[in-house]
Order: structure tokens, then sequence, then C-alpha cells
């Protein structure tokens, strides 16, 4: 199972970037949601990566199971 | 996923929401001038120098509207504000509501704002003719840096009360300050 973590990047002008590592799919909306929380921030841009347009595991095993 | 977010201490006026892949410089496009008004008159320089004697170093509002100039800021926070400018080192700084004041060299420099969901208008007047460009640009680069340092503070103090382990930090050359955390 992959690690999963949050790269947390606070620069000098004030920004916050974010970025989720072994998130798939749209569990790291939830993740965004609560870097807004953590920081007293809006979200300003979101770019989706590769990981989240891969389904989590689970599901992908399941779908397998059912075929 | 990346996100971008930014802080509610500073809340991006001119509108620059770029492509994702961006980061909006926000120091950089804090401050603009949007009115100069100026008059070397000699009577004018005696009305000032008049004000200043009688009102402790301060200039009267109608002066400041004659010679002033006028920046809108993403400044939102009023204790990271002040902080700031007590350590760019403003003298007699006055809090007044919404309304900050304070003196530096030849300069007063005033902040207000409507309500707290809008950022401070600063004000900034000379009692002779000065550049003010270095000052402004230096107050908005310390204020960011001061969200900065809040918005680390507040944001380990947060994952410590959701027993979220860090698992790294750095600080990059560019004074960045990255925080990994483990979320398995």
């Amino acid at each position: 199972m992959a690690n999963k973590k949050l790269k947390i990047k606070l620069l000098p002008n004030g920004e916050i970037q974010m970025h989720t590592e072994g998130v798939k799919g749209k569990k790291c909306l939830e993740y965004a949601k609560l870097l807004e929380i953590l920081t007293d921030s809006k979200i300003q841009t979101q770019e989706f990566t590769q990981e989240y347009y891969e389904a989590e595991e689970y599901e992908t095993i399941n779908n397998q199971n059912c075929n | 996923m990346s996100v971008t977010v930014v802080s509610l201490p500073v809340l991006l006026i001119y509108g620059v929401v770029a492509a994702a892949t961006a980061a909006v410089n926000i120091a950089g496009e804090a401050a603009t001038t949007s009115e100069y008004q100026n008059t070397k008159s000699q009577e004018l320089q005696n009305r000032i120098k008049q004000s200043i004697e009688e009102n402790n170093g301060c200039m009267t509002e109608e002066l400041m509207q004659e010679f002033c100039k006028e920046f809108e800021t993403v400044f939102m926070d009023k204790d990271i504000l002040i902080k700031t400018l007590d350590e760019h080192g403003l003298k007699n700084i006055e809090c007044e509501g919404e309304n900050i004041q304070g003196q530096i060299e030849n300069f007063t420099v005033s902040f207000s704002r409507e309500n707290t969901n809008t950022p401070y208008k600063m004000k900034i007047s000379c009692t002779q003719q000065q550049d003010e460009t270095n000052m402004v640009q230096d107050i908005n680069t310390e204020y960011a840096m001061n969200v900065q340092e809040e918005t680390y503070i507040k944001l380990k103090e947060r994952l410590e009360e959701k027993h979220m382990e860090i698992e790294h930090e750095e600080v990059l050359d560019d004074d960045s300050i990255v925080i990994t955390v483990n979320i398995d």
C-alpha cells in the first residue's frame, strides 16, 4: 500500500501550496478542505494529477471480482 | 492533486487566479498607486509644518487628502499588520477601530477599512518630496512573511491537535517551508 502524504508548502508571500501523494481518486478533495481548516485559508486554484483519475485500490479490486 | 490556497490574512485583490501551475506573487501585486496629488506650493508646505507642530507630529486629515498617496493592499489581519508596522519601525502607532496610523521618517502612514471582510487601504503622506516606493514594498514583503510565520505556527498546533504525524520539515532556499505529513 503506497505511503500517503500531504506535502504542504508555506511560501514567503503568504501563499500555501499542497500536494497529495498516494491519495487516489476524489479522496484528495477532502484533504484540500482539511487544508483550508488547518490554515484558515481559501482554495485559490486546484490541479488534478494523474492520481486523481486513478480509482482507489479497493474499488478496482471489487470491480474485478464482479467480472 | 495540487492545491494552492491563500491565507485569509492575505486576500488577492488584483484577481490573477492564473493557471493552476502559476504561483501568484501576492507581495508583488499588493500595492499599486491609485491616485497621487501633490503640490509644491510654499503655502501648502507652511500649512503642513504648522499642522505637524500643532498635532503631535501628525498631519490633519484635511491636509493628508491634499498631499498623500493611496494604495490598495492585500492586508486582512489587523494583528499581523500592527506587528509588521511595529517591526518595520513605525512610531506612535495608534489604532482606533479599523483605523491604524503611525509615523516613520517623514511619512505618516495610515490604514483603514470599512469592515473586517475587506482588506485595508493604505494612505501615505509626506512632509517633503520623498519616494515611498521602497517603504511600501518592504511593508508588503514583511507582512507576507509574518503571515507565513503565523500560518506555520497555527498549522503545527492544529496538526498536533488532530494527532497527524509530521514526517519531515525543511526550509528551502527561497525561504519556503515544506511540511510533510504522513496520512497513512
